[in-house]
């Protein structure tokens, strides 16, 4: 048993400080918030993910994937090819010096194969730092566990489409294939 | 660093060190077996009266404190004509000792307890036996009843132990279905935890996160200590130095020599082997060199914890635990770093999911200021009287 400082964490998705409770009346919501506030609530409602509420995590921008989706789309294609997934699998990873912990979105524990999304709302980029993908993408390409990172965006940002993402975890079994680990 | 040590708002008043269980996993010593003579007890309760600048919560502890009821008794019943409700008692006990007399005056005098109980009978007599070897589960259970109608919020403290980590599951879901509404559950960190005990223990807080989360959605008003305050030290705010653990400080105890320790872990057999333990004692007043070691030595930075993500949410605070488990306060012992990360996404994971969901009695708990008071007063209105378990 060892003392190790945790670097990044990000396992709590609920908010920190004073919750004020949200007004359910959208006509006096309105009146005391401004429009701001309905503008919000449709935005957030037109994405249609489960969980997402008004009182929820901040909407996404409509035209980028939403973790939600980009899930669905990562876990058929590892279906399609015979890898179960259990969602959010909490895994240590130590590499030299560090160690990290974080609920991997998709794990599968026999293979140690899975993926995880760096979702910019949760700042996930922070809690991920340069070193720690280093770390993951070695361990992803030699002897695991083989987590493939997954960007919403492309290097310029951009939004990445669903094909995209789906290509590039294409990319990442047919890999895994290649080395004999599926 | 200068030091400006503050009142004293909580004393544990250690009335014997008598015992009529034999807990193998105790911090306090029986020592000679000796009690409080009521001279220092009216000493102890002066002492504090003039250190309180206002008031002051006087914890019964021991040994079992019931074994001394008689004193207990008086110091509750003097201490009231002196000096009126500035000074509140609390008492922990084993609640072996407890009958309808012992219970109606510790009613009718607002000494309000916590039940030392582990779990369910498995658990509970693992460690918590009588001197002969006997279960004290049996002698407790009989008196859950009586204890919480005459105070339904009466806590149970749970101490978990490598020996019983694979039971916490059905230990703690007992203890909720005795009625309690509150369970304070700690590790026995000194113990040798290995992996291996560890591995076993999350599997048992799966199972409760579980158990802990359908509570919630269905409206019943549960605190178990592991999961409430790990969720409070990020909804709301970080343990700040003093506010988990203030021992020397607000936070002192008295042993029954009246020597005074930093906190009752420190108290031991209360021999010459604890003095440089001690901090003074209630006829001389303090020893301000020797406090104000103690405050810093507790306040000081823990260089193994500076810059970690959950620095401000763990137990690494505790100076008590720290000493107990490594002999320094400042060396945390490995078991809690360990624990927490373990313990703290299992935490984090399930109240997202609660919040997420928009469960109206998480939202409540952790985000309303007023959540406290507007729960007594549904409590004491019988609103959601079938969900307060």
């Amino acid at each position: 048993m060892k003392i190790r400082k945790v670097r990044r964490y990000r396992r709590a998705r609920y908010p920190r400080g004073t919750w004020r409770r949200r007004q359910k009346d959208p006509v006096s919501q309105t009146a005391k918030g401004g429009l701001t506030s309905l503008l919000l609530m449709a935005l957030t409602d037109a994405c249609d993910v489960p969980g997402l509420g008004a009182t929820g995590p901040p909407p996404v921008m409509p035209e980028m994937v939403t973790e939600h989706e980009a899930r669905q789309i990562i876990n058929q294609v590892f279906v399609d090819n015979g890898v179960t997934l259990q969602e959010d699998f909490p895994l240590v990873f130590r590499w030299a010096q560090d160690s990290i912990v974080f609920d991997v979105d998709g794990y599968n524990e026999e293979l140690e194969v899975g993926y995880e999304y760096l979702n910019p709302d949760y700042s996930d980029h922070q809690y991920f730092s340069q070193e720690a993908v280093t770390a993951l993408n070695e361990a992803r390409d030699g002897d695991g566990p083989h987590i493939e990172i997954v960007e919403p965006g492309d290097y310029y940002a951009m939004p990445k489409s669903e094909a995209e993402i789906e290509a590039q975890i294409r990319a990442f079994i047919e890999k895994l294939k290649g080395m004999g680990i599926i | 660093m200068t030091l400006r040590p503050t009142a004293v708002r909580y004393s544990a008043l250690s009335i014997t060190h008598r015992c009529n269980l034999g807990c193998d996993y105790c911090y306090a010593r029986q020592g000679k077996g000796v009690s409080m003579s009521p001279d220092v007890a009216r000493g102890a309760i002066e002492f504090l009266a003039g250190q309180a600048n206002g008031w002051c919560t006087v914890t019964f502890f021991g040994g079992e404190p019931l074994v001394e009821f008689g004193l207990l008794k008086e110091i509750v019943e003097g201490t009231a004509r002196r000096h009126g409700d500035r000074i509140h008692f609390r008492m922990s006990t084993n609640g072996t000792l407890l009958d309808d007399e012992k219970l109606a005056f510790l009613r009718d005098h607002e000494v309000h307890f916590v039940l030392s109980l582990d779990g369910d009978e498995k658990q509970n007599d693992t460690h918590r036996r009588f001197v002969g070897g006997r279960g004290s589960y049996r002698a407790i259970e009989r008196h859950i009843p009586a204890v919480l109608e005459a105070n339904p919020y009466t806590l149970a403290v749970s101490v978990v132990s490598p020996e019983t980590a694979g039971h916490i599951g059905r230990g703690v879901k007992d203890l909720f279905s005795k009625g309690f509404r509150y369970v304070l559950q700690t590790l026995d960190y000194p113990a040798g935890w290995n992996d291996r005990h560890l591995r076993i223990l999350r599997s048992e807080y799966l199972e409760l996160a579980d158990f802990y989360e359908a509570s919630l959605r269905s409206g019943k008003k549960v605190y178990y200590s592991p999961f409430d305050e790990r969720i409070k030290t990020w909804a709301q705010k970080p343990y700040g130095k003093g506010d988990l653990c203030d021992l020397a400080n607000s936070q002192i105890a008295i042993a029954p020599s009246g020597t005074i320790y930093p906190c009752v872990q420190f108290i031991g057999e209360d021999g010459r082997d604890d003095e440089a333990n001690a901090i003074g004692n209630v006829f001389d007043g303090f020893d301000r060199a020797r406090r104000e070691y103690f405050i810093e030595e507790n306040y000081a930075e823990k260089e193994s914890c500076r810059g970690c993500a959950l620095e401000g949410r763990c137990a690494t605070h505790c100076g008590c635990v720290n000493w107990r488990a490594t002999g320094d306060l400042r060396t945390i012992p490995p078991i809690i770093c360990e624990h927490e990360r373990m313990l703290m996404p299992i935490v984090d994971r399930m109240a997202t999911r609660l919040w997420k969901d928009n469960v109206e009695l998480f939202r409540r708990k952790f985000y309303e200021k007023s959540f406290p008071m507007s729960s007594y007063v549904e409590d004491c209105m019988g609103i959601g009287k079938d969900n307060a378990q």
